[in-house]
């Protein structure tokens, strides 16, 4: 891998230097396209209070493709598999290369303040959260409970 | 649009259109179109035709909607190349139909690597720059990030890239061929120019690409003169000598549907019905596993594979030992008689039924596989018959009969694809006394040409083929006839008025 390009530089740079509220994400030294990122759960969401570990990788053709995002924690949403894959349309189709590291985690931010089960990545927890919505968020509040412990950085 | 596409076609043998349909435009909308789906005109296409029409269809919407042709490509694929279409809904709806296409309208042009008064910070670099490129939107990135968006989009997203969008996030105005075509390598330009061809022929719904290996020829369905979409299947025929249907793309199946040939080929491929049949009719043996058939008498099974002989009973599958000779007393026996006696013979018949019809298929089907075979063995015939002492020309006859005697053979091996979905009625009769008639001549014609050189008559040879043909067109006549006769008794039984002008939605 070659020199690293001057936009992550400066997304890094800013990234560190202006964090996002409930957002920390920073890059490994030994590898400065791989972030370690932990995000606060929403207030007001069945997430709240939960600190979520997420891995985030810059591919070569970064910006032109998307970043590969997946969670670390275990956490019980419709649009968010058993292995961390998170089912969002900017992370596939509508990436545009104007988007950034720190609107990626805003946008992931934002699903968990809103799932949407009707685009589901985990099957079984949508038609959970479709037949017994008030189920789902205790299922997902006592995970994060149980999980999403530890504290931002 | 139907005049422009005559102009640029070239002849070919196989197309029989007639002059009538060609008509697109000239029909009154009381006419009652008959049922009877006439065989579809169709046109072959070569590259350069596919170019040509591409191009008439982009040059009369630009003029007429007055818009630049980069922006009348866009518009045009999103409405499927219609354009007339493209045309009213324009007039109709301008901002919607701009807004849908993501095309901006002709008062906002694309800009091509201009420089800005001011330094601005470029969206994909994060530099202060003054170099800039932009579509319609205004949506400024610097020229070397536009480009490498754009090569990133040929290179790495295939033929997606012809709906590509501005970079900008949300911002869903196209890219258009002119500024990609400015902003592309060489190489990209050319891999972009194969992708707008293959998106013309894949969007426009009465094109397709013959599917036959390397063929870059596309067929075009003439449009129907009642506006009818295209359903069900149509025979094409390319100029490079496949033929193929035109709605699935695979072998032309006539007198099958492309439903029933669909159905047919996951039935032949999962060979569902054996697995069925073993299902109810044979057990595992116990020890070794092997499927056992009960043939009849008492319910002492003794395994006869390989070196097993294990000995168990039929209907508990427990150690025949334990029975002591008494095997009357197994208490599961009486329970599901039955059921059990029902199903089986169910599940025997349906198999012996589909294999009845399977076996004939392959069997035709096999014969087919050695056509080319069977041609050169013409060849060489024709070829004995001029050492004899004939000339060249006369001994053609054979080739003509050889190719009747293959088409007979395609269309019978799909005849019992037709005949096994058929329910047992008066046109399942008619039509399998057709097929059998079809098929009597057909061997007839077979074994007629096989025959050595020396015993061959012309006449006899004649004969046959004249009648094969015959009976295929009779077979194909009483398929379309009774297809006739069901649309228009679902056409009564529906009571729809005004119906009849849609005959193919209720075939």
């Amino acid at each position: 891998m070659g020199e690293l390009p001057r936009r992550i530089q400066k997304e890094t740079q800013r990234l560190l230097s202006e964090p996002v509220a409930g957002i920390s994400a920073s890059p490994y030294q030994d590898n400065l396209r791989y972030f370690n990122v932990v995000l606060a759960g929403p207030a007001t969401s069945p997430f709240e209070g939960g600190i979520f570990r997420l891995e985030l990788f810059l591919p070569e053709e970064y910006p032109m493709a998307p970043p590969k995002v997946r969670f670390l924690t275990k956490i019980y949403h419709p649009n968010i598999d058993k292995l961390g894959r998170i089912c969002l349309d900017i992370l596939k189709d509508k990436w545009s290369p104007a988007l950034q590291v720190r609107t990626v985690l805003l946008s992931i931010q934002a699903l968990l303040s809103a799932p949407n089960p009707e685009d589901p990545l985990d099957a079984g927890v949508a038609d959970h959260w479709k037949s017994n919505e008030a189920a789902a968020i205790e299922e997902a509040k006592r995970w994060t409970q149980q999980y999403a412990t530890g504290s931002l950085p | 649009m139907a005049d422009d596409e005559s102009e640029m076609l070239f002849d070919n043998s196989c197309d029989d259109a007639s002059d009538a349909e060609e008509d697109d435009d000239d029909y009154s909308e009381f006419e009652q179109p008959s049922l009877a789906q006439a065989p579809r005109p169709f046109r072959c296409l070569r590259p350069d035709d596919l170019r040509e029409m591409q191009a008439a269809a982009v040059k009369r919407v630009a003029e007429t909607l007055c818009c630049e042709p980069s922006d009348a490509t866009v518009l045009l694929r999103s409405f499927k190349w219609d354009a007339e279409r493209v045309i009213s809904s324009y007039f109709e709806n301008p901002e919607g139909v701009l807004e849908k296409a993501g095309v901006c309208g002709s008062s906002n042009r694309a800009v091509i690597d201009a420089a800005a008064a001011q330094p601005y910070q470029c969206p994909i670099c994060l530099e202060m720059v003054t170099a800039f490129s932009a579509l319609g939107c205004g949506h400024r990135a610097c020229t070397p990030c536009y480009s490498a968006y754009v090569g990133h989009k040929i290179d790495d997203e295939g033929t997606a890239a012809v709906r590509a969008r501005c970079p900008l996030v949300k911002c869903r105005v196209q890219l258009t061929d002119a500024l990609v075509n400015a902003l592309a390598t060489d190489a990209q330009r050319a891999r972009y120019a194969v992708y707008l061809e293959r998106a013309f022929v894949d969007d426009h719904p009465r094109l397709a690409w013959c599917p036959a290996p390397s063929c870059t020829h596309a067929i075009l369905m003439v449009q129907p003169a009642d506006g009818a979409p295209l359903t069900g299947a149509a025979r094409v025929a390319c100029a490079c000598g496949e033929v193929f249907c035109f709605a699935c793309l695979r072998d032309d199946h006539s007198p099958a549907t492309c439903e029933q040939l669909r159905l047919w080929l996951i039935k032949c491929k999962d060979d569902s019905e054996t697995y069925n049949w073993l299902q109810a009719n044979t057990r595992a043996c116990p020890a070794c596993k092997t499927s056992v058939e009960k043939s009849g008498g008492c319910n002492h099974m003794t395994c006869r594979h390989a070196s097993c002989g294990h000995e168990w009973c039929w209907v508990c599958a427990g150690p025949w030992k334990e029975h002591s000779g008494n095997f009357y007393t197994c208490n599961r026996f009486k329970e599901t008689d039955d059921e059990e006696v029902k199903r089986k013979d169910l599940s025997k018949a349906a198999l012996e039924r589909y294999l009845h019809y399977y076996s004939r298929y392959i069997n035709h089907h096999s014969s087919l596989m050695l056509e080319e075979k069977t041609r050169q063995a013409m060849e060489d015939k024709i070829a004995e018959m001029q050492a004899l002492g004939s000339n060249w020309l006369d001994g053609q006859y054979l080739k003509e009969a050889t190719e009747s005697l293959i088409a007979c053979r395609h269309a019978l091996q799909y005849t019992y694809v037709y005949a096994f979905y058929l329910p047992a009625d008066n046109h399942k009769e008619l039509f399998q006394m057709a097929q059998r008639d079809l098929e009597m001549t057909t061997e007839d014609l077979s074994a007629e040409i096989e025959k050595p050189v020396e015993q061959i008559v012309r006449l006899t040879v004649l004969h046959h083929q004249q009648m094969s043909e015959r009976r295929l067109a009779n077979l194909f006549n009483a398929v379309e006839a009774h297809r006739v006769a069901e649309a228009q008794a679902a056409l009564e039984a529906a009571h729809v008025p005004g119906a009849l002008s849609r005959p193919q939605s209720q075939a």
